[in-house]
């Protein structure tokens, strides 16, 4: 697959222009593949107080702009190990892959995918290296995810309310399917059926997650559980 | 804790360590050597800009690296355009790269975590004659082709205005308000705005600077080099001018209310901490994952 910027010309100049009017602490660079560097100015988010500044690349994969922005901190900060939610290769890991419609929603611009969710993540980074946690929100346990398979879980149990590890493979099986009769028994386990039960939550997810996404999900929580049940 | 002493431990927090301007320098000679290997031997290869006037400051050390050609040397470009595109072309064997005005901005390509990524930028020019006092620099933006300046000049200009630690202070203020000044004309404006006034208490001279940014209706510079010849007004625009008063009017306001975190952030670990937590409370934040 060629890149996407030898393609759309209009694109990239949207992307360069955007970039230049609102985060001109970044410059876009095109060789192979069009990377975003530069400085991330994290500041107060009701007082405006400066808090920190993070070196970034941001590249732009060849399916930009459906795939996801892969997101490097440049500056050695931050190591890179699972626990500071790093790839082997250097790439941050913002989200669990489920969640991506939730934070880079088809039509997100790449200064808004950076003012949003960038900017968010390295505001934890911060919060991590000053006190040694993740940030949480009131109610949660942790702020980060597991490793794994179980942070999918996680990130499964939390959107679909349910504390029941069960309940999301059954509806991750659903997902996956191409196809679900209403008849069939409701995945949360009411013993309803389908149709006049959660029908209305599997068909919204259907529009947020990709067939693949969602047998992926599903094979790493199955084998998740089984492993659980020994 | 004084206002001068807040400052003081903003600059000393700032101080570029012996192993960071150990990395600028082999990026140096890299560059050096790419150029050599393409241009040949006649190009003068020195440092410029903040190394050179020794105002770096930690957060943000760019290093500039300037490339000058004898005047009556052509193989490299008969123009100083043809030598700025001759000095791009060979730096984009090794590098990704970005053109400035007058400069080309280098970025790592390699990813791996021993080869973090850097802010140089590359000046190519040629010298005007035999004396090498002045150089002519390719202009990229459509206003002009070329402007004649002095990297001596420059150097001598504020190394004599002893405003060293003022300059310093202003590049992080700078940089932690956004408000895009270019470095140059950032220095200039320091060293213009700070002439007359006696030197001393960092309190006093940072007070100075904002008051004098604030109440300077338009903000002028001119480039010690070349004072005629050298407009440097695109540099400082209205809406950077309006932004830097804007930010002024704040920085002294903080300080009338003792409240100098506001200006160029806490310097207090504790503080630092509190902000922070604030910062998160107020936002979403994805919870980040690893496989």
């Amino acid at each position: 697959m060629s890149s996407w910027h030898l393609e759309q010309v209009d694109l990239l100049a949207e992307v360069k222009e955007l970039v230049a009017l609102e985060t001109p602490t970044f410059d876009v660079i095109v060789r192979d593949h069009v990377t975003i560097r530069g400085g991330l100015i994290l500041e107060h988010p009701q007082t405006g107080d400066y808090l920190d500044r993070w070196g970034l690349a941001i590249a732009l994969p060849d399916d930009y702009p459906t795939g996801l922005p892969i997101v490097r901190e440049v500056g050695g900060r931050v190591p890179w190990i699972a626990d500071r939610h790093v790839f082997k290769d250097g790439c941050a890991c913002m989200f669990v892959p489920d969640a991506q419609w939730k934070h880079y929603p088809e039509g997100m611009t790449i200064t808004e995918f950076l003012n949003g969710p960038v900017r968010n993540h390295y505001l934890a980074q911060t919060h991590f290296e000053l006190t040694g946690s993740w940030p949480k929100a009131i109610g949660d346990d942790r702020g980060d995810r597991s490793h794994g398979p179980r942070g999918r879980l996680e990130y499964w149990m939390e959107e679909l309310e349910t504390a029941s590890p069960r309940v999301v493979e059954r509806f991750l099986d659903y997902l996956a399917s191409d196809w679900v009769s209403g008849h069939r028994p409701c995945y949360c386990g009411s013993g309803d059926p389908l149709r006049r039960c959660h029908a209305s939550t599997l068909a919204l997810f259907r529009n947020r997650i990709g067939k693949r996404l969602a047998q992926d999900a599903r094979g790493a929580i199955a084998y998740l559980n089984s492993t659980y049940r020994g | 804790m004084t206002f001068d002493q807040y400052l003081g431990v903003a600059l000393a927090a700032q101080a570029v360590s012996d192993a960071e301007i150990d990395a600028l320098r082999r990026h140096r000679d890299d560059v050096e050597r790419l150029l050599r290997d393409g241009l040949g031997p006649a190009a003068r290869i020195r440092y410029g800009g903040s190394y050179a006037k020794d105002t770096m400051i930690k957060d943000s050390f760019d290093l500039d690296i300037l490339c000058y050609f004898p005047h009556e040397y052509v193989d490299a470009g008969a123009t100083v355009g043809e030598i700025f595109r001759s000095v791009r072309d060979t730096l984009a064997k090794a590098y990704a790269l970005v053109t400035k005005r007058c400069a080309l901005r280098i970025h790592n390509i390699d990813q791996t975590q021993s080869n973090r990524d850097y802010h140089v930028d590359v000046v190519p020019g040629r010298f005007v004659d035999a004396d090498k006092d002045s150089t002519w620099l390719h202009v990229t933006t459509p206003d002009k082709e070329r402007l004649k300046t002095s990297i001596e000049k420059h150097i001598n200009h504020v190394q004599s205005s002893g405003r060293h630690r003022e300059i310093r202070l202003a590049k992080l203020w700078n940089l932690r308000k956004g408000l895009g000044v270019p470095t140059f004309v950032l220095e200039l404006l320091v060293v213009k705005a700070l002439k007359e006034k006696t030197t001393g208490a960092l309190g006093a001279s940072m007070t100075s600077f904002w008051t004098y940014v604030q109440e300077t209706d338009p903000l002028i510079v001119h480039d010690p080099a070349n004072p005629a010849g050298n407009d440097l007004s695109d540099l400082l625009d209205a809406n950077t001018q309006g932004r830097m008063k804007q930010a002024a009017k704040d920085a002294l306001a903080a300080i009338e209310a003792n409240d100098w975190p506001r200006i160029l952030g806490p310097v207090d670990e504790k503080k630092a901490e509190a902000r922070i937590k604030s910062a998160a409370a107020g936002v979403s934040i994805a919870k980040p994952w690893s496989e």
